[in-house]
């Protein structure tokens, strides 16, 4: 058995599998006979221009005589110049660091009711009601997931691993972008297509209100960029604001009082004082009449009824509707704790004063309510519109914004699309020192330069292109995924045509390697 | 083990007219497209089962394709089912991506693949597949590829053994031990 890379693969249980109805929809041989044709024309082409067309034949032949009795699994991707259309049939987002890209913000949404999500950026993306189609005969279930993330600079295009190839009329631009986007919806694992009659409004953070950019969007199976036409560009702007008054409106309105005591109805087993006192003194009774105040002490003594007080006055007690009987006669007094009650012929109409009252204080307040209610709301929208200006500006400072519809999920892009450099080498990146490998293994060779918010992405036998007098950084990946850099002194070798085998520089690790394309980008 | 992928059965009359088509491919690539179509669907379900996607698979597939036309005139009929050639590019293809770290791999595990495996090592409670699971996910990769290939898929261990490139009878010696392993494995964990 042949060795293979150490894996710990994922158990998937009960994994759903298309049917073979679908999986041979997925049948494209046409596309595999262009691919075929394409890499025998490459082929062809890199061995004339290699060795001279005697020599490559025999070379061909000689590689035949080899590899006849080759087993299957020596088979690997036909070297460099078979490579381009290798990778055009590979995916169309392949990163080459996955554990570095930029992760996707997930949001719940309603696909009844859509609604508006906030991304960090500043960015908004407006979905609206009922924008997603179901799959199948099933509907959609009321809660959603969209999968958002942006990418603003070359770090971010180059760790997305989105292409930004553009073809057009046989000619391959590369797309500067001007932010990209890509977005997602998903009924659980199931993803969801949008109604393209319910577009969804877009407002993207830009790191440049230049107008000379255009709308695209990734075609993942045609594997190219499809240009949807052209955006409305707006900035933030909070200089201007000032923040709206909130004190006065803001402050709590005091809930009007209800204090009064609902009537209870005497118990005929304890006694009972009916007591003269000021309504004035007690606004929580002063709406009743005949009110009895009954004795709740236990200690009270059925002889204290009887007695002819000269003086009964009546107090608050420590909580609400309690009261203290002061019971005086000569130096003796007697305090007992009671409560308001009304007899029977009284507590009916007791009752219904209390009704009338609560019923007064509730529509009081209801109205007050709405009148507090509505002035904070006009505050609230005031400073709401002021803080999102406010917050918008602190992060962005004058930050520009995209506005524009999608009617396709995906990978949507504003660009402006950069004609290929006149200047082109062939480089092989070798490490002649590593005994084990004297080619260091990669896949592609990235380059950004100076200024232009893009990565040029060049896979093996592709010539390079580049512009002679920009400030570059190139870089590979090896089969390590060590990143590897080439230096300025390589650079300087390059002329239009050669054939270059350079060494690049590993660098030591992989998150300073980052940190370095990062800061060259922003320098 | 009945259920035995059918597909790989094929009798000595449709290998020699596999046999023909392809000598008639190495000659005229554009008729490799009989081979394609004979084959997509059972290379498609191969990858999907190891990757996670299916626009993934569709890729891996649409590559491995690409490979056997450039590769038709290397290869050598020795009478076996084309496809045992094609699963072959397609498991190096799926472990090179892998390798550059541009895929995660994954084992699509189904009930009845398990029941089989629990058949075979005579589980006591053949209600709880938990410590079976636990087992199968402390298996060495290469012995989970057997699993895989015997109870996951119910492959032949003749096309086993040609997909790994071992014999017959190395596969099914291999696949007895993982399935002697997975048993104690089990009682330790009870």
């Amino acid at each position: 058995m042949k060795d293979k890379p150490l894996t710990k693969r994922k158990l998937l249980k009960d994994r759903q599998m298309p049917s073979p109805e679908q999986v041979n929809m997925r049948q494209n041989f046409n596309r595999i006979s262009q691919d075929h044709l394409l890499i025998k024309k490459l082929l062809l082409k890199k061995l004339i221009g290699w060795t001279g067309g005697i020599i490559g034949a025999a070379a061909i032949v000689t590689a035949v005589v080899l590899n006849m009795n080759k087993p299957a699994d020596k088979i690997q991707t036909p070297q460099t110049p078979t490579a381009p259309a290798v990778a055009a049939h590979k995916s169309c987002i392949l990163s080459p660091l996955p554990a570095k890209e930029e992760p996707f913000a997930q949001f719940k949404i309603s696909a009844k009711d859509g609604g508006i999500i906030n991304y960090k950026t500043g960015s908004s993306i407006h979905v609206p009601a009922n924008a997603f189609l179901s799959n199948g005969a099933n509907p959609l279930p009321d809660s959603i997931t969209i999968r958002y993330r942006e990418f603003h600079d070359p770090l971010d295009i180059f760790l997305s691993g989105i292409p930004m190839n553009y073809d057009s009329a046989g000619t391959r631009y590369t797309l500067q972008s001007a932010g990209m986007l890509e977005i997602l919806a998903f009924d659980g694992n199931q993803k969801l297509n949008l109604d393209p009659k319910k577009p969804i409004e877009i407002k993207m953070a830009s790191t440049t209100d230049d107008t000379n950019y255009n709308l695209y969007q990734l075609d993942t199976v045609a594997k190219n960029w499809v240009y949807k036409g052209k955006d409305k560009i707006v900035t933030a702007d909070a200089k201007n604001s000032t923040p709206p008054e909130q004190t006065k409106t803001v402050a709590e309105t005091q809930a009007i009082a209800d204090n009064s005591v609902k009537p209870a109805l005497a118990d005929p087993q304890k006694y009972c004082f009916k007591i003269g006192y000021d309504k004035t003194d007690f606004p929580e009774l002063a709406a009743y009449d005949n009110v009895l105040f009954e004795v709740r002490d236990n200690t009270f003594k059925p002889i204290y009824y009887k007695i002819n007080w000269s003086k009964i006055s009546l107090q608050s007690g420590a909580t609400k509707g309690t009261y203290l009987v002061k019971l005086k006669k000569a130096d003796t007094t007697i305090t007992v704790n009671a409560a308001p009650v009304f007899d029977p012929n009284n507590y009916t109409a007791a009752l219904a004063k209390f009704d009338e009252k609560q019923k007064q204080v509730s529509e009081k307040q209801t109205k007050e309510d709405a009148e507090k209610n509505k002035k904070l709301n006009t505050v609230n929208k005031d400073l709401s519109s002021y803080n999102r200006k406010l917050l918008s500006a602190a992060i962005n400072k004058m930050q520009p914004y995209r506005i524009f519809v999608i009617n396709q999920m995906g990978v949507h892009n504003c660009d402006q699309p950069m004609p290929p450099c006149p200047m082109q080498v062939w480089v092989e990146a070798t490490n002649k020192e590593d005994k084990e490998a004297a080619k260091i293994s990669y896949s592609s060779i990235y380059l950004v330069e100076k200024g232009k918010n893009t990565v040029f992405h060049f896979m093996p036998g592709e010539p390079i292109a580049f512009d002679a007098t920009s400030k570059k950084l190139m870089w590979t990946i090896t089969a390590k995924n060590e990143i590897a850099f080439f230096r300025n002194v390589d650079y300087q070798k390059f002329s239009k045509g050669d054939h270059m085998n350079i060494k690049p520089v590993i660098a030591r690790d992989q998150d300073m390697a980052l940190a370095e394309i990062k800061k060259f980008s922003e320098e | 083990m009945n259920d035995v992928s059918s597909a790989y059965h094929q009798s000595k009359e449709q290998i020699r007219l596999e046999s023909e088509t392809i000598r008639i491919a190495k000659s005229d690539i554009s008729k490799f497209d009989v081979l394609y179509k004979k084959y997509f669907e059972q290379i498609f379900y191969f990858v999907l089962k190891r990757v996670e996607t299916e626009d993934l698979a569709d890729d891996i597939t649409s590559q491995v394709f690409l490979k056997a036309m450039s590769k038709l005139a290397n290869y050598k009929d020795m009478g076996l089912p084309f496809s045992s050639w094609l699963f072959r590019i397609a498991r190096n293809e799926i472990y090179d991506m892998y390798s550059k770290n541009k895929i995660e791999m994954v084992v699509s595990v189904e009930n009845t693949g398990i029941w089989n495996i629990i058949s075979e090592i005579g589980q006591e409670n053949k209600e709880d597949y938990t410590g079976l699971y636990n087992a199968l996910e402390k298996l060495e990769d290469d012995e989970m590829e057997l699993i895989e290939l015997r109870f996951f898929e119910k492959r032949h261990f003749k096309e086993i053994g040609e997909i790994l490139e071992i014999t017959e009878n190395n596969a099914k010696v291999k696949t007895y031990r993982i399935l002697d392993k997975l048993q104690k494995n089990l009682k330790n964990e009870r």
